[in-house]
């Protein structure tokens, strides 16, 4: 039956035996097929209890599937039986930042880098734990060593412009940020993200006319981005088109109906464009929104 | 705000430190990692020394602005004290106020230092700290009369608003506390009597920044008062039945706990009855705070020139109110009406203070709030009808107080060319700032933005002079407290000694400073009062308040830079109730009495 089930899944190729091995489960994992690869590695499990490899497998497979407390219950039987690797030890970080705690996923990650420091990915999540705890001087080392074990990786340059900007470096900020667009340029899939805070940073900088084909080219990239349309709509009204402006704001507020700062951008937004009554309606519903629930968390 | 989000990101990611809990009880708001509602991280920004720009970044040559001179004064004698040295609970890391206030009536200002407490005095086994009374001696020096005028206080004090409540000509103090507040009223003997029981304004819990203001127009002065946390000394956040301390974090430290996630105090509106009593009209006026937000300055002044004083509250990591006075005793929530309750990007700030001034000489009221480290201080620019726009990064001044973490603020002429220049008095709540390399520091400096007929640029501070004094600075008032027409400064130092800014500017600028006396049906002290001077070839704006600026109350007198001009054109008086008057003056670089209906400055002698 459970070979049957594998069957239907035609681009990993298991064999009627495939509870004896973990092959099929670590090709499921590969191909991201997280349920028949969790099953597959179950079945393993029940067969060869003592596996550390299939623990480790399914602590991978779990983390995949943001099942963190599991997952780290796997990584620490198996630890039990075999010393777990750098790249593991990135894994279980991986567990400590879906549990929100980022001081023991930057402690795991350090001894993951000691251990394998030539994990390109345990750099940068070192760097972006370390981003994560507000040590933005921390973080640029790591990412910094992310980058030079994976030349012309687009997402560590743009936190690497985050972490500039952070330390009041807008210079090198934008730098980088050119550098996370220019590296992204040939991915089928360009992230909106470098686009954003370029644009976003020249807009604080009063720079709005050279922001805006930025923010533009992330709204294409990411339409239903509430900040991507916010911050298009900022650079907008910076230049005075306020028409563009309630676009692009109405949409960020469409997409995210209960944001109160949002509501509050667009009342202030149609009071300057001359528009009072809507100015009134929006501005009550974001004092609505926070009377309800003053949290500083978006929905 | 920033966000990075890649698509191969273990998680959603963001600068912002903000990552509160969605449900909230009444009156409690959640709770932010860090208890504070701030911007994102900022690396330090250190000067040539290494220091964090927030202790450091002075300058060896320029002109000196202002000078300390709390240890010639005799200021210095006195020490402010406010819970154990750690803070480990937020009670201890507010600090406290300071009021200028000629209580004798001799024509100089005389200073009033509000003191904290500790454990032991609360608990009876020591003696308390006291606040304190200085007598201006007219010679540069004060002299400490507290105990002969009976203002010690013996109470966790935070907040003073000074005013003439019962309109005898003689100014009163309203001193804010943990648990009951003052009412001393001036015996006109250089004594006061506490009368705030009598008077039913004495609260309870944990009152801050007071403000006076004639809301209905009756020619009684009235009281606002806000709440900060409910706070119970018993049980206080995050210590345990066992008397260990679990602490909250910020920025992945462990520091005291608060204000969100702690149940909030609410404001209260007290009616002058004018027979000595007071009568809580919060929720028929129409501002009790009912979210309870977390409040530690108010101010009453008319925000959109309608002839009624309208009522700014600061808000700690909630949004700030405003409310707009519309008479017959009623005020409408215009808080976010107005975009006072925020910041630009729509974000609730941790405020502390409020500075109110025309700082652009188109005759409106604009508003400056002091808020956390980490966080740029929103200028509010008055556009007319109660609304405001925050221009803060396009006027320029939003990075250079990213640093700091601001409480008391004002905006006064200092170099009397006209404008008004901006100050904010800083210092943090966290010990441990110290020990953290991000780029703030406990004890702070001052900062001093000179307008420059419109445009407010950053002073820098010159090594060893009053602008480089560092200190856990809570409290600021402004007066002219050795009537030569320069406006010097008293900030309040939390577990320290004062500061006194003398102005030592040098400079042949012309001034005035009218001392208001209201008419029969008015406030005697004018409080609520507009003055425009027109001058030099502009009209300039200053309003006679009481607060403001966090727990503080400045001289009542209104200063007028007016640059080389050696006359004035123009003053015209609105007084409250809506009486308008054109004085005549007989000259300038003088301090003149102007009384209501009288039409004429009198030289003070």
């Amino acid at each position: 039956m459970f070979g049957v089930q594998l069957l239907l899944h035609a681009q990993v190729a298991c064999p009627r035996d495939a509870a004896q091995t973990l092959d099929c489960g670590k090709q499921f994992f590969a191909a991201q097929q997280l349920k028949p690869a969790e099953a597959s590695t179950r079945q393993y499990l029940v067969l060869h209890p003592d596996s550390a490899d299939g623990m480790y497998l399914l602590g991978r497979i779990l983390q995949e599937k943001n099942e963190a407390a599991e997952s780290l219950s796997w990584f620490t039987k198996a630890a039990a039986i075999r010393q777990p690797s750098g790249d593991d030890l990135r894994v279980v970080a991986m567990d400590y930042v879906l549990l929100n705690s980022y001081s023991d996923a930057a402690r795991w990650l350090s001894r993951s880098v000691q251990m394998d420091p030539a994990n390109a990915e345990a750099w940068y999540a070192l760097g972006r734990s370390k981003m994560m705890l507000g040590d933005m001087h921390g973080a640029r080392a790591p990412l910094e060593r992310s980058l030079a074990l994976r030349p012309k990786e687009s997402k560590v340059a743009n936190n690497l412009g985050v972490v500039a900007e952070a330390e009041n470096h807008p210079e090198e900020a934008v730098a980088f940020y050119k550098d996370a667009i220019e590296w992204q340029l040939t991915l089928p899939h360009p992230s909106e993200q470098p686009y954003l805070n370029l644009g976003t940073l020249l807009t604080t900088q009063q720079q709005a006319a050279e922001a805006l084909p930025l923010l533009a080219e992330a709204v294409k990239l990411a339409p239903d981005d509430p900040k991507c349309n916010e911050e298009l709509a900022r650079a907008e009204e910076q230049q005075g088109d306020f028409s563009h402006a309630i676009d692009h704001l109405s949409h960020a507020v469409a997409l995210q109906p209960k944001s109160a700062h949002l509501h509050f951008e667009l009342g202030q937004l149609y009071r300057h464009a001359g528009q009072p009554e809507k100015a009134k309606q929006e501005l009550t519903l974001s004092s609505q929104l926070y009377g309800s629930h003053s949290s500083d968390a978006e929905p | 705000m920033k966000c990075c989000c890649l698509t191969s990101c273990f998680v959603a990611f963001t600068l912002a430190v903000r990552c509160g809990i969605a449900s909230a009880q009444s009156g409690m708001q959640p709770q932010t990692n860090s208890g504070v509602n701030t911007g994102a991280p900022h690396a330090a920004v250190l000067d040539s020394h290494n220091r964090p720009i927030t202790a450091g970044g002075t300058v060896k040559t320029g002109p000196i602005v202002f000078q300390d001179v709390a240890k010639e004064s005799g200021l210095a004698t006195w020490t402010h004290r406010m819970g154990g040295a750690q803070k480990n609970f937020i009670l201890e890391t507010v600090g406290s106020g300071v009021g200028l206030i000629d209580y004798d009536n001799d024509g100089w200002m005389d200073i009033y230092l509000v003191n904290g407490s500790t454990y032991e005095a609360e608990a009876g086994k020591a003696t308390p700290p006291h606040a304190a009374l200085f007598h201006n001696n007219r010679d540069g020096t004060f002299t400490n009369v507290t105990a002969k005028a009976g203002v010690a206080n013996d109470r966790w004090g935070f907040g003073v608003a000074v005013a003439d409540y019962d309109n005898d000509g003689w100014p009163d103090l309203y001193v804010t506390n943990f648990g009951k507040n003052r009412l001393y009223h001036n015996n006109h003997d250089g004594t006061f009597t506490d009368v705030a029981e009598k008077a039913g304004i004495a609260l309870g819990n944990w009152s801050t920044g007071a403000t006076w203001g004639d809301y209905d127009g009756d020619g009684l002065l009235d009281l606002f008062v806000p709440g900060y946390v409910h706070y119970d000394m018993a049980f206080p956040p995050g210590k345990g039945r066992d008397g260990t301390v679990t602490s909250c974090r910020f920025r992945g430290a462990p520091v005291m706990c608060g204000p969100r996630g702690l149940p909030g105090e609410p404001d209260h509106l007290f009616h002058n009855n004018g027979d000595g009593t007071f009568t809580d009209v919060s929720a028929s006026a129409g501002v009790e705070d009912k979210a309870k937000y977390y409040g530690l300055a108010s101010l009453f002044i008319d925000v959109n020139d309608d002839g009624k004083v309208d009522l700014l509250v600061a808000n700690d990591s909630t949004p700030n109110y405003l409310y707009l006075n519309k008479g017959k005793g009623v005020f409408e929530d215009a808080s976010f009406a107005s975009g006072y309750a925020l910041n630009e990007s729509g974000r609730e700030t941790a405020s502390m203070g409020i500075a109110a001034g025309d700082i652009t000489h188109d005759g409106k009221v604009d508003l400056f709030n002091t808020t956390f480290s980490d966080d740029y201080k929103p200028l509010y620019h008055n556009d007319g009808d109660g609304s405001f726009t925050d221009v803060s990064y396009r006027m320029g001044i939003a990075e250079p107080t990213i640093p700091f973490l601001g409480w008391g603020d004002a905006f006064f002429d200092y170099d009397n060319d006209g404008w008004l220049d901006l100050m904010e008095a800083n210092g943090h709540v966290y010990p441990a700032v110290d020990d953290q390399s991000w780029g703030t520091s406990y004890k702070q400096h001052p900062l001093l933005f000179h307008n420059n007929a419109g445009k407010l640029q950053l002073v820098p501070a010159v090594e060893g002079s009053g602008l480089a004094v560092l200190g856990v600075e809570r409290g600021l008032a402004f007066g002219d407290l050795f009537n030569d027409g320069k406006i010097d400064v008293v900030i309040s130092n939390m577990d320290g000694t004062p500061t006194i800014l003398r102005n030592v500017v040098m400079n042949k600028n012309h001034w005035i400073e009218l001392k208001l006396v209201g008419g029969a049906k008015t406030p005697r002290d004018a409080v609520g009062a507009t003055v425009y001077v027109t001058a030099n070839g502009f009209r300039q704006r200053t309003d006679v308040t009481s607060g403001g600026s966090y727990a503080s109350s400045s001289d009542p007198r209104v200063h007028f830079g007016i640059g080389a001009a050696t006359s004035v054109d123009k003053v015209e008086v609105h007084w409250p109730g809506g009486v308008v008057e054109t004085i005549k003056l007989p000259g300038v670089d003088n301090i003149y009495t102007v009384e209501q209906h009288s039409g004429v400055g009198k030289l003070v002698k």
